[in-house]
């Protein structure tokens, strides 16, 4: 079974056309690293709701969970355990 | 009727636009008053298609012909043509909503499917062509220079469309190769109108509290209280004219950006981005401490939402469906690498 990471690093792939092996884990998705904009944005969070089954309410956004493909994991690990 | 302003008029073809049915090998003939209909609405910035059960080869060389094929955007044309999804389609690809969309049709049980299938389209009656321009839905307040050009703008994006789909590889490069360039400025008097436009058709990439009325914008214009930036943007592909607007209230050491709007038509181009980016660099640049934002979140504007969060706002209070962000101004984003901004 994929981890939660290749999940996540294959739906930015998807998403940024990137291959999903070929950024850091620690990569900034959004600025000044892949560059996601906040549209592209709004489509991965929807991909990992409909992925993980979760669902992530915008008061639960903040830089310090959508900043990398780390802290990502990091946040839907946590999102699932409630 | 109420305030309801249909941004774009969906035609059928055979005994609506013209008279006669093309694919029996009738001599077609543009029905009376269609012409000056299209050319009006096409004048005030109103987009217009086509949903239409026909050979779209046949349907577009006779438009040519009248020359007025390239009045239509996206024009869905087919022998299975399935009238809603048609029009969906047509509202997928303007990125409208189906409320801002009409549907004209000469057959009762089409213009009955549709209303079925699309509660949220005005469908209306072929022999109302000539009289459209008459009536308030179609009515516009100002008409602005944007309006007169908007057709041409969405050409150039549909342009831009097919390119981005053939492009395989990264997004980001994409963009580069898009070679974006974003004038942004002080907003001038004639400006006025097409930023009330803006604030009046932009659902999806609005942050602002509130609708303001042109009055609220000349107000605003004419106080020392307020900064009013538009953001004008062009690219190999062509010119999109005004897309952006950020009003900041600046109070003696307390900035507060009261409204950020992105034209959808060219949403995910870094656009929001790049006025955020200039907003908070003024403020660095004035000495201030923080700079805040207002934000209301509504069923379409999430995308605001992210881009004040990506941006390093924290999100405050939220009291009444608004939500207060402020910026410490500590580390401050770079300019979208694949914009040329330039600042006027």
């Amino acid at each position: 079974m994929k981890s939660v990471e290749e999940r996540v690093r294959s739906i930015i792939a998807a998403i940024t056309g990137y291959g999903p092996d070929s950024f850091g884990a620690d990569t900034p998705l959004f600025r000044g690293g892949l560059e996601l904009d906040s549209l592209s944005g709004v489509e991965l969070i929807l991909r990992l709701e409909r992925e993980f089954g979760i669902s992530i309410a915008d008061e639960d956004l903040d830089l310090a969970s959508l900043h990398s493909v780390q802290t990502l994991c990091h946040f839907i690990v946590e999102s699932g355990r409630e | 009727m109420s305030e309801r302003r249909i941004k774009c008029l969906v035609w059928d073809l055979d005994q609506t636009l013209w008279s006669g049915i093309l694919l029996e090998g009738d001599l077609v003939a543009l029905k009376p008053g269609a012409r000056e209909t299209i050319v009006e609405l096409d004048g005030r910035g109103i987009l217009q298609s086509i949903a239409s059960r026909n050979d779209p080869a046949l349907a577009i060389e006779q438009l040519t012909t009248w020359g007025l094929a390239d009045y239509f955007l996206h024009p869905q044309i087919s022998l299975a043509a399935d009238k809603p999804a048609q029009i969906a389609h047509i509202a997928h690809l303007l990125n409208l909503q189906l409320e801002h969309v009409a549907f004209i049709d000469d057959d009762p049980s089409q213009r009955a499917y549709v209303a079925y299938a699309l509660p949220a389209v005005t469908v209306l009656e072929a022999d109302q062509a000539p009289i459209l321009p008459q009536t308030a839905m179609f009515a516009v307040d100002y008409l602005t220079e944007e309006a007169r050009h908007r057709r041409q703008f969405y050409q150039a994006e549909v342009q831009r469309q097919a390119a981005e789909r053939s492009w395989h590889g990264r997004r980001l490069d994409f963009l580069q190769y898009c070679q974006t360039v974003l004038v942004l400025r002080a907003a001038a008097s004639k400006d006025v109108p097409r930023i009330a436009e803006l604030i009046e058709r932009t659902n999806q990439l609005n942050t602002a509290a509130y609708r303001f009325s042109h009055k609220d914008v000349v107000g605003r214009m004419n106080s020392s209280e307020y900064r009013l930036v538009v953001a004008q943007m062009s690219d190999r592909f062509g010119d999109y004219g005004t897309v952006g607007v950020m009003i900041v209230h600046q109070l003696d050491q307390q900035w507060r950006i009261e409204v950020l709007l992105v034209s959808c038509r060219v949403m995910g181009r870094g656009v929001g981005e790049a006025l955020l980016c200039y907003g908070l660099q003024q403020a660095r640049v004035q000495g201030l401490q923080s700079l805040h934002a207002l934000y209301r979140r509504t069923a379409f504007n999430r995308a605001m939402h992210l881009l004040f969060v990506t941006h390093g706002f924290r999100r405050g209070k939220q009291k009444d469906g608004m939500v207060a962000f402020t910026h410490d101004l500590e580390v401050i984003p770079d300019y979208p690498t694949w914009i040329d901004v330039q600042v006027t």
